[in-house]
């Protein structure tokens, strides 16, 4: 590991400026970052600190019932938060995530910037992320990797609460020294299969200074599952989020099998919202949920884990 | 007759069993006589569960581990490590390298004695070490190592064990052909093929089992420091002797010039046997520098380059008769090794574990381009049980026999392998002590706990020599105030051998435990031992301590008995104190000592031989229960029930923490553990503990462990049997038979991963609810 700069700002917009000096990168936990510039494809010649940063720091209730979660906030503590209470597919998520070692560092913000876990990409190899051409795990070994192409990249997302995030219809704000947007979590990943730099739609200056919960997500039925090898520090092979709205909509998100996280055909969402469903229909409409999949030559067993996860997230959301 | 006159040789010539090899070793006769500790033996410290002495150190983070070892002006040591599998280096620019400032030192091929056999230019792996760098901190040597330029030629590599045995390429210089001994190993007792043709039930499987690292939590690393021509050598190992020998040679050093210290171990699985590079590479710039270096193996270097149980492939056929006699077992298998290895065949444990009079084993081991094999906790049986066992659950099926009735009838009574007994084998107590435990008879009436998951059993046995023997020595003596030390160049790798020596020689001085310290880990200070490896070090070692305390207590009790002047035989002990039979007197340990003063007691111990003609092995049973979710194929280990016969336990606490090693590790041999590789680049794509997955806490299940009661007292003056290897071996066959037993299937490769077990699930006969 080559040394860095580590710049603690003093407000937000200190950290802002700082991150618009060319070498700059944000760090929350450090977990994915420190392992990256170890593994050699980030070399940052200065980290700036976000976690300490009170806008980004805490988790606020909105008058309406709606929810600002800081970009800086620890995944440990979102897991336990009271004011996610009427979030549970999302507090489920956060407690999914690695390891409780992992839980305490990460924070949301990093988590969903994390780059993929793919084992070519990590060990810089047959990766055009790092200057090579294609992907390597098309024709190699891909247990781990997607089964919806997306692009060149053929990795697996690890974010688990990018998963619940998308069922809940969260909204990611995002803010530089050039000014802030909100972008729709499916937005955020646009492209991630074909980005180098990045999985997200961030400009190396731009951080996720807070993700927005609407009221309307609150409730209903929310449903979580992840499907791994061990009892924990796995990435999900396939994770699924579920929730039926208070207004009986529904939305389905798989994790695991795309180069973000990856939503449900609109039609199926709709069939387990007109409810009454009965087990053959339900298994229907899982085959017809992964009917645009693509798995490679090794990894098709995710097809089948991921018509496992969309007919147990319609039965427990369907009642 | 034998002549009175005439003294007894004290070197005789015995054999001792290491990992399945036998070999013949000169010994040296203990001085006098120890009347074996029997199952009946009233003892107060040996089998007492007395806490691991070096316990809170290790829980505060204080016991010294090699990488927190710091001398005067400590350098540190980087490798550079080859990323192709095959090819040669054709040119090497350390420029860049040297010009960061905090580089000390650059060493390739040409700057290291030629029987370190370091930075060879013929590149036969990924991940060879082909330079290193040395700067005055880690992080500068790694950044300077990333700057040396190394040029290869690439050459295509060999993966596997069929381009091996069909390419004319050879993987590496000096081999003469690619199979280890240029054909397969047939090893074969009776008449297989006549065995066979009459059969009256037959079975035949096929099962591979995954190449897996040994992923110790402590990497391999090194600290060596020269003074004059003497050098000091930190290393994390499972042999100090060892690598005082591998230095030595490959130094041209005289053993007297080479002192190897070990304090604390965080695991070494048979990864750390002998000297590596890392140590190789601190000697030379330590040399070189004049100051001392350490070399940590860093953990993607820890994954490729330290050794790993290779992947095999197994054939099995097992003949019965209807009532379920085993007639006939014959093994074909391969194993691509690595680099280099030595020939741990996984057909032996086909020779042993159950009785049958015609067996036969070829065994195909080829050379392949990747990294070496080193020993792996029970090398070769750990793999080949997983055949075995699931050919005998096959073969149940198929006879309609319960598998633990059939594993019942097939018991070995003796030693097959070579045709002499056991000095015993109670693996008919540890099936019915473990059925009992798991609730075998009455397991169907579990139930899953929920409707989408199957609720299976599996059972499988063990059997592996650990005997130990000697070469062991010890030395105990008794400093003035009356305490104790034991002296011995052994070292302990976690499992507790500094608590178990303390609790032997307190037992036969008849001292307190507190008043016992057992000071190992230094080739300068304790007595030649072995290798901890093959479960031999407390079968070896342990009578060799008993010896050493016998003397030291026999030379003390005289001392007393002039004091007390009263006769020898009238004397015991007892807690630190000398009392005398039908008397009211006594005295403290520390009383004679001190009228000694520096007149030392010190007593010397020597391992005996192993007896003649007679096998002794550890056996046991495991039972596994586990749930499969059907819909996922996500393999849950619930509870595994392990019952051996290791002969007398000396601490059982540190025995069963040993024995949940074996079977977390068995665990994840079955479940998880795999080394990726992609055949075409000829690289392995785990680099770290992320992509290997070794068992988290979450997936340890419940684990009864247990030892039977007893003693071996011909095996030893302890009557103790080793349980390392033991542990593991039975572990994956039991979890994979419990999973064939949920699913109504066989899944014929371990790991045990989803992907497979819904692979095998679309091949399975509906199974419709009762």
């Amino acid at each position: 590991m080559t040394g860095f700069a580590y710049h603690r700002p003093s407000s937000l917009d200190d950290a802002l400026a700082a991150l618009a000096e060319p070498g700059s990168l944000p760090i929350g936990g450090g977990s994915d970052l420190l392992a990256g510039i170890e593994e050699g494809h980030a070399a940052p010649t200065r980290v700036v600190e976000l976690e300490r940063i009170p806008e980004l720091a805490t988790i606020t209730t909105q008058a309406d019932g709606g929810v600002r979660i800081g970009g800086g906030v620890g995944i440990a503590l979102l897991a336990e938060a009271p004011e996610l209470s009427a979030f549970p597919v999302l507090r489920a998520a956060c407690t999914a995530v690695g390891s409780p070692a992992l839980r305490a560092m990460g924070t949301l913000g990093g988590n969903l910037a994390q780059r993929q876990r793919c084992w070519y990409f990590r060990s810089r190899v047959g990766c055009f992320k790092h200057g090579g051409t294609g992907c390597a795990a098309v024709d190699g070994e891909h247990v781990y990797h997607a089964i919806f192409a997306s692009g060149t990249c053929h990795a697996a997302h690890p974010s688990d609460p990018a998963v619940a995030l998308l069922v809940l219809d969260a909204r990611v704000e995002v803010r530089s020294v050039r000014g802030t947007r909100m972008l729709d979590i499916e937005a955020l990943y646009e492209g991630a299969a074909e980005n180098v730099r990045s999985e997200t739609v961030l400009a190396g200056d731009e951080v996720i200074v807070a993700v927005h919960l609407d009221a309307a997500a609150r409730d209903g039925a929310q449903h979580w599952e992840k499907l791994t090898q061990r009892g924990a520090f796995d990435l999900a092979l396939v994770s699924c989020a579920g929730v039926r709205r208070t207004d009986g909509s529904v939305r389905i998100a798989l994790g695991g099998v795309a180069a973000g996280p990856w939503r449900a055909p609109h039609s199926v969402e709709e069939d387990i919202a007109s409810g009454g469903l009965d087990e053959e229909s339900i298994e229907a409409l899982a085959a017809r949920a992964t009917y645009d999949a693509t798995p490679l030559a090794g990894n098709a067993y995710k097809v089948q884990m991921a018509e496992a996860a969309i007919r147990r997230a319609a039965k427990t959301i369907a009642n | 007759m034998a002549d009175p006159t005439k003294t007894p040789p004290r070197f005789v010539t015995t054999t001792v069993e290491v990992e399945g090899r036998t070999e013949e070793r000169v010994v040296e006769v203990p001085a006098f006589p120890i009347e074996p500790w029997g199952p009946e033996a009233q003892l107060t410290h040996v089998g007492a569960r007395a806490s691991r002495v070096d316990g809170l150190l290790k829980t505060m983070g204080r016991a010294p581990y090699v990488t927190d070892v710091r001398r005067p002006n400590q350098a540190y040591a980087a490798l550079v490590r080859s990323r192709i599998a095959r090819g040669r280096v054709t040119a090497i620019d350390t420029t860049a390298a040297r010009a960061l400032p905090g580089v000390l030192d650059i060493i390739t091929h040409a700057d290291v004695p030629a029987r370190t056999r370091l930075f060879l230019p013929e590149i036969t792996y990924f991940g060879q070490p082909l330079a290193a760098v040395c700067a005055t901190t880690p992080a500068i040597a790694e950044a300077a190592a990333a700057l040396i330029r190394i040029e290869t030629e690439r050459l295509p590599h060999i993966m596997t064990v069929s381009e091996a045995e069909t390419s004319e390429t050879l993987v590496r210089p000096g081999l003469s052909h690619n199979l280890m001994g240029g054909g397969p190993k047939v090893v074969e007792r009776g008449d297989v093929t006549a065995a066979l043709a009459t059969a009256e039930v037959l079975i035949t499987r096929e099962v591979r089992t995954p190449c897996a690292l040994h992923s110790a939590l402590e990497p391999h690393a090194a600290v060596a420091e020269w003074e004059g021509d003497r050098v000091t050598v930190w290393e994390s190992t499972q042999g100090i002797f060892r690598v005082r020998d591998n230095v030595a040679k490959a130094f041209g050093l005289s053993l007297a010039q080479v002192r190897v210290i070990c304090e604390a171990m965080g695991g070494g699985f048979g990864a750390k046997n002998n000297a590596g590079a890392h140590t190789f590479v601190a000697v030379a710039f330590a040399k070189r520098l004049g100051h001392a270096v350490a070399c940590v193996v860093d953990r993607p270097g820890e994954q490729i380059d330290t050794g790993n149980r290779p992947s095999t492939w197994q054939r099995v056929t097992i003949a019965a008769t209807h009532d379920g006699q085993l007639t006939a077992i014959d093994l074909e298998a391969t194993v691509p090794l690595g680099i280099a290895g030595w020939e741990e065949s996984p057909g032996d444990i086909y020779h042993e574990l159950y009785a049958c009079p015609n067996v036969r084993t070829s065994v195909r081991i080829a050379y392949v381009n990747t990294g070496a094999m080193a020993a792996f906790r029970a090398p070769g049986h750990a793999e080949g049980s997983v055949g075995l066992e699931m050919g005998l659950n096959a073969l149940a099926q198929a006879l309609g026999i319960d598998p633990l009735t059939l594993r019942e009838r097939n018991i070995a009574t003796h030693d097959q392998r070579r045709g002499r007994p056991y000095t015993g084998n109670r693996l008919a107590e540890c099936y019915a002590e473990g059925a009992r435990r798991i609730g075998w008879t009455s397991r169907a009436t579990r139930t899953a706990s929920a409707p989408h998951r199957r609720r299976g059993f599996g059972v499988a046995s063990q059997v592996w020599s650990t005997g130990g023997g000697p070469p062991a020595y010890a030395t105990v003596r008794l400093n003035p105030d009356g305490t104790a030390e034991v002296l011995a160049g052994s070292q302990d790798l976690g499992t507790g051998t500094r608590t178990i020596l303390a609790q032997v020689a307190a037992e036969a001085l008849g001292h307190r435990l507190d008043a016992v310290r057992a000071v190992i880990g230094d080739t300068a200070t304790g007595p030649y031992n072995g290798n901890s490896w093959g479960s031999m070090t407390v079968a070896s070692l342990t009578p060799a301590v008993r010896m050493a305390a016998e003397e030291a207590r026999r030379a003390l009790l005289d001392a007393a008995a002039g004091i007390l002047t009263v006769a020898v035989d009238r004397l015991a002990t007892h807690e630190g104190r000398i009392t005398v039979r039908d008397d009211e007197r006594s005295l403290a340990f520390g009383e004679v000592t001190a009228k000694l003063g520096n007149v030392m007691i010190q007593g010397h111990g020597s391992r005996g031989p192993n007896p003649d003609a007679v096998g002794i092995v550890t056996t046991g049973a495991q039972f596994a229960e586990v749930e499969v979710d059907t819909e996922t194929g996500v393999v849950r280990v619930l509870r595994i029930v392990a019952v051996h016969d290791a002969g007398r336990i000396v601490n059982p606490t540190l025995a069963e923490s040993q024995l949940e090693g074996g079977i977390i590790q068995g665990l994840g041999y079955a479940c998880f553990e795999e080394r990726p590789l992609d055949v075409r680049m000829g690289r392995p794509l785990a680099l770290g503990l992320h992509d290997y997955k070794i068992p988290t806490h979450a997936d340890i299940p419940l684990i009864d462990g247990h030892f039977l009661e007893g003693a071996d007292p011909q095996a030893n003056t302890v009557g103790a049997r080793g349980i390392a290897e033991p542990a593991i071996i039975p572990t994956a066959p039991a979890i994979a038979g419990a999973v064939a037993d949920a699913l109504g299937v066989e899944v014929p490769d371990l790991p045990l991963t989803p992907w497979r077990v819904l692979a095998a699930l679309q091949h399975a006969p509906q199974r419709h609810s009762p």
